[in-house]
């Protein structure tokens, strides 16, 4: 899937994660550009990906994340 | 005194059960009145919930949500327990002193975050009492005793 088609497909996961309906997600973002990306939420953020696509993450994975674009990359390998 | 179940991330599989039966008497339903300052006559009154339409006083929703604590905090996953979502709907009322079963099923696993997915029901006399989920994050903090 094209980047920014996979990055319109999970924004609305984040929004409801972070309770914000008006965030517009880029793949340059990361935690310290949101208030509410805290542990806790950025742990509901994983799992609800791994539910809505039906994969699983590893812990060296996800500890490597800098950003949502590496995120969006992980996740287009997984689904791929 | 009972002593919480301990399971880890590594321990559980998706589609793993666990039971709770439970009823919640009169005592139960004052001592919550108290405690939450919630007197709606719905819980407190006979007649005002006849008048309503039900059999007898409803059992409070917080009541059954007491016994799904108990669930994640002494069974599934125990005491590593640290519960960070909920999300519930009561479909039918419970009454007081009515039989009811909690069946709680690990749904997914997430290793990367070390939390489950819990899918939870209430049932009592055939009938839903109430459905959600719950997040749990299986806490990997240094205790080992029950201290």
């Amino acid at each position: 899937m094209d980047k920014n088609e996979l990055l319109n497909s999970i924004t609305p996961i984040f929004r409801e994660v972070f309770d914000e309906d008006d965030l517009i997600l880029t793949l340059e973002m990361s935690a310290k550009d949101v208030d509410a990306w805290d542990s806790l939420s950025h742990v509901r953020l994983i799992v609800s990906h791994e539910m809505k696509f039906g994969v699983k993450f590893d812990t060296i994975e996800i500890n490597e994340l800098k950003n949502v674009g590496d995120f969006v990359e992980l996740l287009n390998k997984k689904i791929a | 005194m009972a002593i919480p179940k301990v399971y880890s991330i590594e321990s559980l599989n998706e589609g793993y059960v666990e039971k709770l039966s439970f009823s919640i008497n009169q005592d139960h339903m004052e001592m919550f009145a108290q405690l939450s300052g919630d007197i709606n006559p719905i819980h407190t009154s006979s007649k005002f919930a006849q008048n309503k339409g039900f059999q007898d006083t409803v059992v409070y929703g917080a009541l059954m949500v007491a016994k799904l604590s108990q669930m994640i905090g002494m069974h599934l996953p125990g005491r590593d327990a640290l519960w960070n979502g909920l999300k519930i709907n009561f479909i039918n009322p419970l009454m007081v002193d009515q039989e009811a079963e909690l069946i709680t099923e690990v749904a997914h696993i997430s290793v990367a975050t070390s939390s489950i997915e819990l899918k939870f029901e209430i049932n009592a006399n055939g009938k839903i009492i109430a459905k959600g989920s719950a997040s749990v994050m299986i806490y990997l903090g240094t205790g080992n005793t029950h201290e």
